[in-house]
């Protein structure tokens, strides 16, 4: 991200599309307290594709949910383009880790439920959504049922419905293609990746898998488990669509797997030192 | 598994393999064979059944002489016949028997329509809204369990000997079955749906009406299932205490004048009407919904 973002008018613009302030969640667990979020702030630039990686129980979930407005945060507050997030809203697209579809709708009727939300016109409504599932590969299925779709065909109809929402400027992905074996999960990068140099939108996509991370992102953000904090932000200025078999690749990802080990064997010895 | 190989082979190609060239048939007539043999069997079981009982009952009404109390099958379906083409021979109940039915179907349709009306989207809102669940759990939980019969007397005492009693006695039994599936789908909704219908605008009426009311539509039509039932039976025993006219009259007055043939009959037309009544109702809802969108 060298130069600020230009918005379509030519304009800079200067406000970030997030802007996280000392955000501090506990969730209750067994035997007292979660501490799972600390002290967090974080601010993402128009347009820009941020990832979020980390073990699990780092607090990316309870973060993305943040800005989802599903959960308030108990210390600090997240502002989405200047304003405090109140709650959920079609001003952010989401996509579940499950793909989350409403079973009683077909494909096209379930990538048109947010814009029949906000009222857009029926047949605006249905030319977006067309559209948009010619762009993830899906044009020819619009009158299908979810049950009569593969996994993989789900999980992108979930980032149709997402992408479909005009607008939403930012678009908050939680493990979409977690549960994908790993040929198809190769197929759906590509999509969400020729899907995001189309039509460019601030994203935050967060992932257990490294490889997923270093492939798609602009920038990395590597959190740290108990209490869940900022680890490291890692640069990928690599053009797309990118190279999975260069050196450069398996260079950064074996730098964050480093990281991530080191994280997390610094929490086991404190948790020894405290036994 | 057998497959149909010589499709999708180019022409001309020699095929070697033994087991593979000469499939018996087509893979789809070999499924379609299947499953009518399947059918008629399942027919022909069926309909033994049915044969045999009427063949004992035959048999012990003539052995035993009993005809006066257990008439014959055969009579049975004469006199449903008789009843039905209007022949009018010793006819003791007042207006005919479609005006019986319909007077039965309407109270029904009354009594079992406005519970559904009222009893379902209360049902959703209990289910969903924790509040409302704890005031209202503890007085449903307590008039639940007074059977509908029981509230007979009562209905009579304060609407009189007639159709707004049956009807009431109808709404109290179907109500609740209602209710607590509606209420139990709405509860156990994967939290995840709502979500996602917040994320994507959905709130207040349109969330109930979008996400909620669609997702629970499974239980809903197991409830109507259930309360139907329930309100069929409930008419009968509405109508034998405290009305002059339907299906339950019937069966009363045939009582009354010692008719057994007509007894049976009317018990009989009770299955039928009960049996078409389940299937135009709840048929239709699950034809429309769940059978279009579910994993058969």
């Amino acid at each position: 991200m060298g130069q600020p973002p230009i918005n379509s008018t030519g304009e800079a613009r200067t406000i970030p599309v997030i802007e996280a302030r000392g955000v501090d969640h506990y969730y209750e667990g067994q035997g007292g307290w979660n501490h799972a979020l600390s002290n967090l702030n974080l601010t993402i630039p128009h347009e820009e594709f941020l990832c979020i990686v980390g073990p699990s129980g780092c607090g990316k979930s309870t973060f993305l949910k943040i800005v989802m407005g599903l959960l308030k945060p108990m210390r600090g507050q997240v502002l989405l383009e200047g304003k405090p997030i109140e709650g959920p809203g079609t001003d952010r697209g989401v996509v579940f880790q499950e793909p989350a579809l409403f079973a009683w709708r077909t494909v096209i009727e379930n990538v048109e439920f947010g814009l029949q939300m906000q009222k857009v016109p029926k047949a605006e409504a249905r030319r977006r959504a067309q559209e948009v599932l010619d762009v993830v590969g899906l044009g020819h299925v619009t009158d299908l049922y979810p049950y009569q779709l593969s996994g993989g065909m789900r999980a992108r109809v979930a980032v149709a419905r997402a992408w479909a929402l005009r607008s939403a400027n930012l678009l908050l992905m939680d493990e979409p293609f977690a549960a994908i074996d790993a040929i198809n999960r190769m197929a759906l990068q590509d999509y969400l990746v020729d899907t995001w140099m189309k039509d460019r939108r601030t994203v935050i996509y967060i992932t257990h898998d490294i490889d997923e991370a270093v492939y798609l992102g602009d920038r990395i953000l590597l959190m740290r488990p108990s209490p869940g904090r900022i680890g490291r932000f890692f640069e990928v200025n690599a053009p797309r669509p990118r190279d999975r078999s260069s050196a450069e690749f398996a260079e950064l990802k074996g730098l964050i797997t480093e990281e991530m080990h080191r994280f997390s064997s610094e929490n086991t010895s404190i948790q020894e030192d405290a036994a | 598994m057998i497959i149909n190989t010589e499709s999708s082979l180019p022409p001309g190609t020699i095929q070697t393999g033994a087991g593979y060239s000469n499939p018996p048939m087509a893979f789809s007539d070999y499924e379609r064979s299947k499953k009518r043999k399947e059918q008629f069997r399942r027919i022909r079981r069926g309909a033994t059944g049915v044969i045999v009982v009427l063949l004992l009952w035959h048999v012990m009404a003539v052995a035993y002489n009993l005809q006066l109390i257990l008439p014959t099958p055969i009579s049975v379906i004469q006199r449903i016949y008789g009843m039905l083409t209007l022949d009018n021979t010793r006819w003791l109940y007042g207006p005919n028997v479609y005006v019986h039915l319909l007077e039965s179907l309407r109270r029904l349709l009354l009594g079992f329509g406005l519970a559904a009306i009222l009893a379902i989207p209360f049902g959703l809102l209990v289910g969903r809204i924790r509040t409302l669940r704890e005031y209202v759990e503890p007085i449903i939980k307590s008039i639940y369990p007074i059977p509908g019969i029981a509230w007979i007397p009562l209905a009579i005492l304060w609407f009189g000997l007639g159709d707004t009693a049956v009807v009431f006695v109808v709404f109290m039994t179907a109500f609740f079955p209602m209710f607590f599936n509606a209420e139990a789908g709405a509860r156990q909704i994967n939290p995840l749906l709502v979500d996602a219908g917040r994320c994507f605008g959905a709130k207040g009426l349109s969330l109930f009406y979008r996400v909620i009311l669609p997702a629970t539509v499974p239980y809903i039509t197991t409830g109507l299932r259930i309360s139907l039932g329930g309100a069929w039976k409930m008419i009968v025993a509405g109508e034998m205490l405290a009305s002059s006219q339907g299906v339950g009259f019937m069966l009363m007055e045939a009582r009354f004048q010692f008719r057994a043939v007509d007894l049976m009959t009317a018990m009989i037309l009770i299955s039928i009407i009960g049996y078409l009544t389940e299937y135009l109702i709840v048929r239709l809802v699950e034809k429309r919904t769940t059978e279009k969108w579910e994993v058969r």
